[in-house]
């Protein structure tokens, strides 16, 4: 708790309907956010018991300076992954972190299971359980809206949701935060559907005097320019992420079509600028955020004869065009948002579903599968068949639906076509084939997600391939994320928020932490990070790479599969040095 | 408005530099969705009434004093908290600080304006009207 | 001699709007020196195609070559 000498963590009994608050001093040397989060994780998480267990806990987090400097704007969720049955960890913006600011708790467990849909209704002075029986089935769009006219706070409130996907505990299931911002990767969402837990409600309206207003406005002032008058913040403002579409596709680094190809012959048609030029019609930022990298687009739809049109808007980023565009072959920006709209309202993670949906469409051409399973005949381009495939997965139409629903591991295990069913241990691709940064961080990565110790980066920004230097890489910011994402700092200002300019933040709200304590307080969370893993049964060594990864050329070029397999030999020996030490 | 993007930065520093407080509530400046985050952002702050002041209207203790250009001056060792000038505030610019028990009155110091990261906000430059 | 170059969207915000031009450049010289005289800082730019292959920045040009400069990809 920021000016105070402890986390305040409030727990939550979905079972029984209490709640117990706790003031941890001892959680102060893991910082806050992910730190914090991985401890509370460790003492709460049962290795014993399924991941969709009722006794298993989330676990979210907000950070040591949380909303009071720019892009501080994160809430970090902990759990286990019915994905991949191991660390699961995701981060949401939104106004979530601010809301827990102001609501006074920096970290969340919420445990047991409520006997009937319900949710919860959080405040600085109550934790409502309230019925949601009414609720349950509705799109995560809907829900949140009923719950804004039924809860008082607008304007000092977050909403985060499930869909039907969650309910039915799809293993990708999304929370959604504020309409637009998302717990997307893991199946943080189908977690909530085992507890029966619908939403949450956080109002924040805390009275919170400022304790140096003179040394601490000095800093922000500094960090405020240093966002807004730099060109690494206004990129991603300007046309956002998906200007990646264009220098991937050209350097031939863009999955497409099942990464049967590196290059997608309609990138054009799906690139930053054309969906700036078409379909754009809104920004948005995070509560505390000058830069507003949430790009809304529009897309026009027929629902009925005679003219009868409404206009659609979905947030688009890199990764849905990504995963719902060139890794199905989908040929407009128009189509990429009609397979947008109905990921978002059944809650679903866009980049897994994208990819799961690309190998079944592989698997269905290669006659693994037949249409009596899928339903519909799955081809790549054919947005309509994809959108009914979506909402098949959703609700579990069939067995094969059912497989589909756990990943794409889970499928290719069923029904075969491993070599070209496109996850990092379990957890399904990123839209970056940019070489063995890519992945071995993905692979090595505490969640295996490219966001872990941004591997793209490194294939990006080595200048010749080195073995010893990319295994160095990714292990040194592995770590250095372990410490921004206790923070939690949006990871796009990772580049804005160095060292310095942490040290100043932290030290002028009076936590007067050294640079030695910053790498300490790394280490020591990717250490839990782990412990947990290892508690789990997880493996670095057992886990196999897709093939196709080195039949289709990278962005580096043509990758070798020892290769691969070597580097991650590497890296498990410097963790395993690295956990004696 | 139609810039506007959310962010609150507006609203943070208010409260920041003119209530050295972290809290959204205690701005003077409030930006809302209407309708929910699908809907547009409107911005509720002090228009500056020239000539005729509704809050000072309503002030039974001379709290409110008019402000040369526009709008009011809180003198807070008058104000008996009785919160006439809130209601009396047809745009319902004038918020209640709780904890201090005194309206939460804008000053028109411009800092919300040097903080809009997309130039929503402006300063004008206005004649005195007293 | 001369080359062509040309820009993404990104870009013309250091090329006063303009996403293709025509420039002289010293003969045999790389495309980083082409680069340099379109006014985009270098941290900013990802890679460069010339004739539409992705080359090193030290690539030697020659008369008439298309390059084309891309942004580094950024993300998370």
């Amino acid at each position: 708790m920021i000016y105070e000498g402890y986390i305040k963590v409030l727990y939550i009994d979905m079972t029984t309907g209490k709640i117990k608050i706790e003031n941890r001093k001892d959680l102060c040397e893991y910082l806050g956010g992910v730190g914090v989060a991985t401890k509370l994780l460790e003492e709460t998480i049962r290795p014993d018991l399924d991941p969709l267990d009722e006794n298993q806990p989330i676990v979210f987090a907000i950070g040591a300076a949380s909303s009071i400097f720019p892009v501080i704007t994160k809430t970090v969720a902990m759990f286990r992954s019915p994905l991949t049955g191991e660390l699961g960890e995701s981060y949401a913006g939104g106004r979530m972190a601010l809301t827990m600011f102001l609501a006074g708790y920096d970290a969340m467990v919420i445990q047991g299971k409520a006997k009937k849909p319900s949710y919860l209704a959080i405040t600085r002075n109550n934790v409502g359980f309230k019925d949601a029986r009414a609720f349950w089935g509705m799109s995560s769009d809907e829900v949140g809206r009923v719950i804004r006219d039924r809860e008082p706070g607008g304007g000092k409130r977050s909403i985060i949701r499930i869909g039907p996907a969650g309910e039915n505990m799809v293993h990708y299931a999304s929370v959604c935060v504020d309409t637009y911002r998302h717990f997307g990767r893991l199946g943080l969402g189908a977690v909530f559907g085992s507890k029966n837990l619908k939403a949450i409600s956080i109002v924040g309206d805390r009275n919170l005097p400022i304790k140096n207003f003179k040394e601490y406005f000095k800093v922000y002032q500094d960090i405020y320019k240093k966002v807004t008058d730099t060109e690494i913040m206004a990129k991603y403002h300007d046309a956002g992420t998906p200007i990646n579409i264009e220098p991937l596709n050209a350097a031939g680094g863009l999955p497409t079509k099942n990464l049967k190809q590196n290059v997608f012959e309609h990138g054009d048609k799906i690139s930053g600028e054309t969906f700036a030029n078409q379909n754009l019609v809104r920004k948005m930022a995070c509560t505390g955020c000058p830069v507003g990298c949430i790009h809304i687009g529009q897309f026009r739809r027929e629902f009925d004869k005679g003219h009868e049109y409404e206009a659609v808007s979905v947030g688009y980023d890199y990764e849905l065009i990504f995963a719902l565009g060139s890794f199905l072959g989908i040929k407009t920006s128009d189509e990429v948002l009609q397979l947008i709209e109905p990921v978002e309202h059944l809650g679903m993670d866009a980049m897994s579903t994208g990819v799961v949906l690309g190998w079944a469409t592989e698997a269905f051409a290669k006659k693994l599968i037949t249409e009596e399973q899928t339903l519909v005949p799955l081809s790549f381009g054919n947005t309509a068949n994809y959108i009914k495939a979506i909402e098949y997965i959703a609700a579990k139409k069939n067995e094969f639906y059912t497989a589909l629903s756990e990943g794409v591991e889970k499928a290719s295990d069923i029904y075969g076509g491993k070599d070209f069913a496109m996850a990092f241990s379990k957890n399904e691709m990123a839209g970056y084939h940019t070489g063995y940064g890519m992945i071995l961080g993905s692979t090595v990565g505490a969640r295996h997600s490219h966001l872990c110790n941004g591997g793209y980066s490194v294939d990006q920004s080595m200048k010749e391939f080195n073995k010893e230097k990319l295994v160095d890489a990714i292990f040194a910011e592995e770590k250095e994320r372990c410490m921004l994402n206790s923070l939690v700092i949006c990871l796009f200002a990772r580049k804005v928020y160095d060292r310095t300019t942490i040290l100043a933040a932290l030290n002028s709200i009076g936590n007067n932490l050294t640079d030695e304590d910053l790498t300490a307080i790394g280490e020591r969370i990717y250490k839990a990070k782990l412990r947990i893993k290892k508690a789990l049964g997880y493996d670095q060594m057992s886990v196999r790479l897709p093939k196709r990864l080195f039949e289709t050329p990278s962005y580096n070029g043509q990758l070798n599969e020892d290769t691969a397999y070597e580097l991650i030999a590497m890296y498990n020996q410097k963790i395993e040095e690295f956990m004696a030490k | 408005m139609n810039k506007c993007i959310g962010c609150f930065t507006c609203m943070l520093t208010c409260s920041g530099v003119n209530r050295q407080n972290h809290s959204l509530s205690k701005s003077a400046i409030r930006v809302k969705t209407s309708g929910g985050l699908q809907g547009k952002f409107i911005s509720v702050v002090c228009l500056a009434c020239r000539d005729e002041r509704a809050c000072a209207e309503a002030c039974p203790s001379g709290a409110l004093e008019k402000r040369p250009g526009g709008g009011v001056m809180l003198k807070p060792e008058k104000c008996i908290g009785c919160r006439k000038c809130e209601s009396a505030c047809i745009v319902s610019a004038v918020s209640y600080d709780e904890n201090e028990n005194k309206p939460i009155i804008c000053k028109h110091c411009g800092v919300c304006t040097r903080f809009c990261p997309h130039d929503c906000l402006r300063m004008e430059d206005v004649t005195n009207d007293l | 001699m001369r080359i062509q170059i040309s820009v993404t969207s990104w870009f013309k915000r250091f090329t006063d709007g303009i996403a293709e031009m025509e420039i002289e450049v010293s003969d045999g010289a790389a495309a980083v020196e082409a680069v340099l005289k379109t006014g985009i800082p270098l941290k900013e730019i990802g890679f460069v195609t010339v004739n539409d292959m992705k080359v090193d920045m030290d690539h030697l040009l020659h008369e008439g070559d298309r390059l084309r400069a891309y942004p580094t990809i950024i993300g998370g």
